[in-house]
């Protein structure tokens, strides 16, 4: 990653030289023609699935009626945003997501650094390999199935966890039902779905630490912690600053699915987010335009996020995303 | 050398496979253009269809009962399935992208995305065709009914016509016969049977680990919600209105009557005494129902039907069970239940996929064919030979009941009757009970009076507002609010939209009763 940015930035520094700019353009496409034409197809996904899609976002200052279609439709203004503001659930709302997001950030966003270290540190490789695979699975297991045996685990009719609760003389606690456990069983669900996965990009940078200066720190008398603070840690630095920076894009992007599941009447008032919200008011309401400007400023404060936290890497000596 | 080999063998395998996918697919295709290209010449119509299926699967492309209408009606069913469940937002995604077929199923009739296709013309209007086919204007022109689908005066779509009493109770006869209990006429009577079933040990197995009642939330009835799924029996036995009333010419939701309030009561009563299952609010209908069929809960209200269908799920799971229902229980106002709306969805046909009146009477011929006398034979029978045999008398008798219930029953979503007031003798003793309970019921059923009337409130915000209500009252049977801190819910539901929608029922209603 760190070899990568470097070597963008070389590019970009190069570039505008004047002189002979033309030619010395072409020959460099001429000589560097199969990297281009690699790098063809994510241009193309960018353009055809990020970047034509935008279009759409003028429809959240329109009363869209698909029947009408783009041109015929009325234009409104701010009609959406001002409604989205005064609504009463907006605070509700943002105050869900924003706490969600955070639990996120700090319960989550550490572990798989935590786990990807535990892992390095595992000398039998045919062990590690087994436990990388293995740590993999439950990414690909559906929210539907991870929530389903959340309820099996944690029901008060019969869950396994509430019946040893039971057993050791305490008190059944409604952990589904609960505004008090939601979020903490919303981000252990994430955990145990996600950190696994989350390892392969910390792993792939772990790999990337020069051994030589870890055989330096041993001649030093550095212990394995030692090793692991003055070494591991810096080499990976960047990386983790550079996934931080990306996570914060989607701050706001809670995850529809899992929160969808799990919310019901007697959690609603911590489980209820943007994303459940845009649902509802969009998809099964069918407000698009309304929906549309949900989804525009959840983005707006993605975009500054991002932006900031670059600016901030930037200033504490960190390359950024950009 | 061995692995290379190996891997070579390997990647021939996985060639040969994809080949046979694609050859697969190519004749598939090639099937359907022969079909295609055969409409022009042989006069077969071909029809494009989106519809739900709720079983685990959609049903197959050789269905026999698929052939049978085919070639009955001459024409070729191109028919997109979508689990029930996803079924509004597939339909929504459609409208919105103009992606539409020429028959569409509309479920949710009521959203704002689709009364303001039907505003905007996006469908033909069919309301004055109707009265020139002869099975339709038998089963799908009931004033009531084509007056809750209408829009501003206007029918878009052809409904599909439902029982108006569906709703009624399940529960395990084997054991109220184990308890000596007689099956509950009274609310006393019902509290007491719940009571019995989970405090008496009614399977007999030496310990107290069955619930009485088991209930389930109902967020996916979207603005219908009202929390749980069985709460509109109680509240009718207790006298509260179906969702609204009409008092002194003023529209009054349901959950602001005092009879709301003694069935909230009521359901609070088994919870706090644990004879319902403690966490129904976090419980699925799948889930409601599998705890049923488990034998660890001994009622459920689902609709009437259930004693068929969940009856076969209940043997699948022990073969002595016994299951019954009831529907009449008797509250303070005498018998009565709720009236559903007299329809299950409607077929809509978007202007940009039939293109000509001619094109809009074919596909209404189709329609009225496929309930004529004998489909509807089909339909409540199958094939001779393959669901059903004749006796020496002629009379009729399901033979093979898995294949029914696999190839007929999924496809009771294509036409537009399900003959549910049908009786036949050679159904059986369950089925003529809770269809003769669906017709004896019609007379003691209570309707919605604004039903028919569209408040632009409710349209934009009703969903969400529900979900104060839905929530408020679960928090009361679970005690998390008092009977205070619910009023106080209500009044946040009025200041949010609720006055506003109120307002609107009641001047919608008032010019209603005008004309």
């Amino acid at each position: 990653m760190n070899q990568l940015n470097g070597s963008l930035s070389g590019l970009s520094m190069q570039a505008p030289i004047p002189a002979s700019r033309r030619r010395r353009t072409l020959r460099r496409l001429a000589r560097d023609k199969w990297l281009y034409l690699m790098l063809l197809p994510g241009v193309l996904y960018f353009v055809l699935f990020k970047y034509a899609p935008m279009w759409g976002l003028l429809i959240s200052f329109q009363d869209y009626q698909p029947y009408l279609g783009f041109g015929g439709s009325d234009w409104v203004g701010f009609k959406h945003f001002e409604r989205l503001f005064n609504d009463p659930l907006f605070w509700r709302l943002l105050k869900n997501t924003l706490v969600l997001a955070l639990y996120n950030i700090v319960f989550f966003f550490p572990a798989p650094i935590l786990l990807a270290l535990m892992l390095n540190e595992i000398r039998k490789e045919g062990f590690k390999r087994a436990m990388q695979t293995m740590i993999y699975v439950p990414h690909f297991v559906s929210w539907v199935v991870v929530v389903g045996i959340a309820y099996t685990f944690l029901t008060t009719d019969g869950g396994v966890v509430n019946e040893a609760i039971a057993a050791i003389g305490g008190e059944k606690i409604g952990f589904l039902t609960s505004a008090d456990w939601f979020r903490s069983i919303i981000t252990l669900e994430v955990m145990w779905k996600e950190t696994g996965w989350g390892t392969i990009i910390f792993l792939a940078a772990l790999a990337g630490v020069d051994p030589q200066q870890y055989e330096a720190a041993r001649m030093d008398g550095a212990s394995r912690l030692r090793q692991l603070w003055h070494v591991t840690l810096p080499a990976i630095r960047s990386t983790i600053v550079i996934l931080f920076i990306l996570r914060l894009g989607t701050f706001l992007d809670t995850g529809f699915e899992q929160i969808f599941l799990m919310i019901n009447s007697l959690n609603r008032e911590v489980g209820e987010v943007f994303d459940t919200y845009v649902y509802t008011a969009g998809i099964t309401q069918g407000q698009f335009s309304f929906s549309t400007a949900v989804g525009l400023f959840k983005s707006v404060i993605g975009c500054i996020l991002v932006v900031g936290a670059n600016r901030l890497a930037r200033k504490f000596g960190e390359e950024g995303v950009y | 050398m061995i692995a290379s080999t190996k891997k070579m063998v390997m990647t021939g395998a996985a060639a040969l496979l994809a080949a046979t996918a694609l050859t697969a697919c190519g004749s598939d295709n090639g099937k359907e253009n022969t079909a295609s290209s055969g409409s022009g010449g042989k006069g077969v119509m071909e029809i494009t269809m989106m519809n739900q299926y709720t079983s685990t699967e959609p049903p197959s492309e050789d269905n026999p009962i698929i052939k049978r209408i085919e070639e009955y009606t001459g024409t070729k069913l191109n028919i997109t399935w979508v689990p029930a469940t996803a079924y509004n937002d597939k339909v929504n995604v459609s409208i919105a992208s103009n992606d539409l077929p020429q028959v569409l199923l509309i479920q949710d009739t009521k959203s704002s995305s689709i009364i303001n296709a039907e505003r905007s013309g996006m469908f033909w209007e069919i309301g004055p065709y109707l009265k020139d086919y002869p099975n339709l204007s038998k089963y799908n022109a009931n004033e009531l009914v084509l007056n809750n689908i209408s829009v501003d005066g206007k029918v878009y779509g052809l409904y599909r016509a439902r029982a108006l009493a569906r709703q009624g109770i399940a529960f395990r006869q084997d054991w109220l016969d184990n308890l000596g209990l007689s099956q509950p006429k009274t609310i006393d009577e019902l509290y007491e049977v719940i009571k019995a079933f989970a405090l008496n040990d009614p399977d007999g197995n030496g310990k107290q680990d069955t619930f009485g009642l088991v209930e389930a939330e109902d967020s996916g009835s979207g603005a219908g919600a009202v929390g749980l799924i069985g709460f509109q029996n109680i509240a009718a036995y207790f006298g509260a209105p179906n969702q609204w009333e009409i008092q002194d010419g003023k529209a009054v939701p349901e959950f602001m009557t005092p009879e709301n309030m003694e069935a909230m009561k009521f359901y609070k009563k088994l919870y706090d005494e644990k004879l319902i299952n403690q966490d129904f609010a976090a419980t699925k209908q799948s889930k409601q129902q599998e705890l049923f069929y488990q034998g660890k809960a001994g009622m459920l209200f689902p609709t009437l039907d259930f004693v068929i269908t969940g009856g076969n799920e209940l043997r699948k799971a022990n073969p002595d069970a016994k299951i019954d229902i009831v529907s009449r229980i008797e509250g303070p106002e005498g018998e009565r239940v709720f009236a559903t709306t007299g329809y299950s969805g409607m077929f809509v046909f978007p202007k940009a996929t039939v293109k000509t009146e001619d094109e809009l009477k074919a596909l209404l011929s189709y329609f009225d064919k496929i309930v004529d006398d004998d489909m509807m034979y089909t339909w409540t029978w199958g094939i001779e030979g393959i669901h059903f045999e004749k006796d020496a008398s002629g009379e009729p008798a399901i033979s093979d009941q898995t294949a029914y219930t696999n190839q007929v029953s999924p496809l009771k979503q294509l036409p537009s009757y399900d003959g549910a007031l049908m009786i036949w003798k050679g159904k059986g003793e369950a089925d003529n009970k809770f269809r003769t309970m669906m017709q004896e019921n019609e007379a003691i059923a209570v309707s919605n009076p604004v039903e028919p009337l569209i408040s632009q409130t409710a349209v934009e915000k009703g969903t969400e507002l529900n979900k104060i209500i839905t929530d408020a009252r679960v928090k009361f049977i679970t005690g998390a609010l008092d009977e205070a801190e619910y009023n106080k819910e209500v009044e946040k539901w009025r200041a949010q939209g609720g006055d506003q929608i109120i307002q609107e029922y009641t001047q919608l209603y008032a010019e209603l009763a005008g004309n």
